[in-house]
């Protein structure tokens, strides 16, 4: 009896769940059961009308999707790749005038003998933790280099900071996310040094244009926030390191084109935000 | 066309494939199982970030011990209710604060009246008093068979019993809350 009723109670909530019967239907099917079987069904109707959980929203569905699937193509990748062609790390502090130096000759040599063309051309698309990676940065040091004026230096640092977030967005969509660190130190270091060069050097101004560095830092910010979405948990610190670094670089350059001095604004702080309370300085020990 | 083709595929041809490292074989199996994995994890946790971030980290390791995996019988998605509930395990042991199931559900109806909205919170207190005394197989039935709607052989696949013990534990499960409600309401 019991096994029937187990059974009856099942079916009967089977039938309810895909609509294709009421609780009544059921019990006019199985009267003698009626008793049991129309409280127990109309107890598991409510329960599913007020505590079922909602579905997914279709935002995280697509997110999560590009989030997983770019971190299952990075370990299927680095897996195939550890196996095959072990990824050769560099470790060249380009900072270094003695690296420069020596990269700025190769490079400027291999470009007028003609064999550089291709190379540069090549390492173009290049990301960081590729193996022309290293030509392509160096190419952008010897621009720099052969820049002779502040606001042609300003010019070619925000060229390089927008060239950087290209990298990290291509890193992201790639599943290379060991490698987009490179990407984001190389952008927060760009406009760091544009940072530097508006503060030494005697800026025109129309390049310290306020509007167009507004439109440039909320462009940085729409591309970080991008990919922010696409990475996973443990790599998003650096994400909002760099928005927090593109957010002070905007107040930096505000306030030399109004004529003050930076040397006041810490990294982070922004006096867009007045909401905040400015936090009283600490007292030195 | 070869995306066409790939969605049309079993889950034991997907998952073969997913083996090999085709992303988008696992792709597939991801957008099969993402709405009852993450609806499983919701009716565990208070709130809906917690289960978004669950539910992924349940398919990057299901991913990562797919090596593992054998079919024998057992159903992709009963692999991933296992995966997932591992990491609940884990998650209830980081966080130190098992959240009854129960009171992490919101009321789904929108009523027009305050009375109602009294009437039907009530009822929703009472239906989580009930369900909050119940012993965890109970629970854990009314969650998969009439919270997510499972059928009875993927409950009997999920849980690793038979049908017929999914039968048995769903009629006990549902006669133990009906006293715990009426008790509740006493």
């Amino acid at each position: 009896m019991n096994s029937k009723l187990d059974w009856v109670i099942d079916e009967c909530l089977s039938r309810v769940q895909t609509g294709d019967e009421t609780v009544q239907d059921c019990v006019q099917e199985y009267p003698e059961l009626k008793d049991v079987l129309e409280p127990l069904l109309a107890l598991a109707i409510q329960v599913n009308g007020t505590l079922a959980p909602e579905e997914p929203s279709a935002q995280f569905v697509h997110n999560a999707k590009l989030r997983v699937l770019n971190q299952v193509k990075a370990s299927v990748t680095s897996t195939s790749s550890v196996k095959v062609q072990p990824k050769r790390v560099w470790r060249i502090d380009f900072r270094s005038r003695r690296w420069s130096t020596i990269i700025a000759g190769v490079v400027i040599a291999a470009l007028l003998f003609g064999s550089g063309i291709g190379m540069k051309q090549a390492s173009a698309s290049a990301l960081p933790g590729d193996s022309l990676y290293p030509i392509k940065r160096a190419g952008e040091e010897i621009q720099l280099a052969l820049s002779f004026t502040p606001d042609g230096d300003i010019a070619l640092l925000f060229e390089f900071a927008d060239s950087r977030l290209e990298e990290a967005q291509t890193l992201s969509e790639e599943g290379r996310f060991d490698d987009l660190g490179k990407a984001l130190e190389g952008f927060e270091e760009a406009m760091s040094t544009l940072e530097e060069v508006a503060q030494k050097g005697e800026v025109g101004d129309d390049k310290l244009d306020l509007a167009e560095i507004k439109a440039k830092h909320e462009k940085h910010i729409q591309v970080l926030e991008r990919v922010r979405e696409q990475v996973p948990e443990h790599a998003r610190a650096g994400i909002d390191h760099a928005i927090e670094r593109s957010g002070h670089s905007q107040e930096v350059l505000k306030v030399i084109h109004e004529g003050g001095k930076p040397s006041d604004l810490a990294p982070g702080q922004n006096k867009e935000k007045p909401e905040k309370p400015e936090k009283k300085e600490k007292p030195e020990k | 066309m070869i995306e066409d083709n790939i969605h049309t595929l079993d889950d034991a041809r997907l998952i073969e494939r997913a083996k090999r490292g085709e992303v988008e074989a696992f792709g597939c199996l991801y957008e099969r199982y993402l709405e009852s994995i993450y609806r499983y994890i919701r009716t565990r946790v208070a709130e809906d970030r917690t289960a978004e971030d669950l539910t992924e980290t349940v398919f990057l390791r299901s991913f990562e011990s797919l090596s593992r995996y054998k079919e024998k019988g057992l159903r992709f998605s009963a692999f991933l209710y296992q995966v997932a509930r591992n990491l609940l395990v884990d998650h209830y042991r980081q966080k130190e604060e098992e959240l009854p199931i129960e009171s992490a559900e919101q009321i789904n109806v929108s009523p027009s009246r305050i009375d109602d909205l009294i009437v039907i919170q009530d009822k929703v207190d009472s239906l989580r008093v009930g369900l909050e005394a119940l012993p965890e197989e109970y629970r854990e039935i009314i969650r998969l068979r009439v919270l997510l709607e499972l059928s009875t052989t993927e409950c009997a696949q999920w849980i690793g019993r038979s049908e017929g013990a999914v039968r048995v534990l769903l009629h006990r499960a549902m006669k133990a809350l009906k006293r715990q409600v009426v008790k509740a309401n006493e």
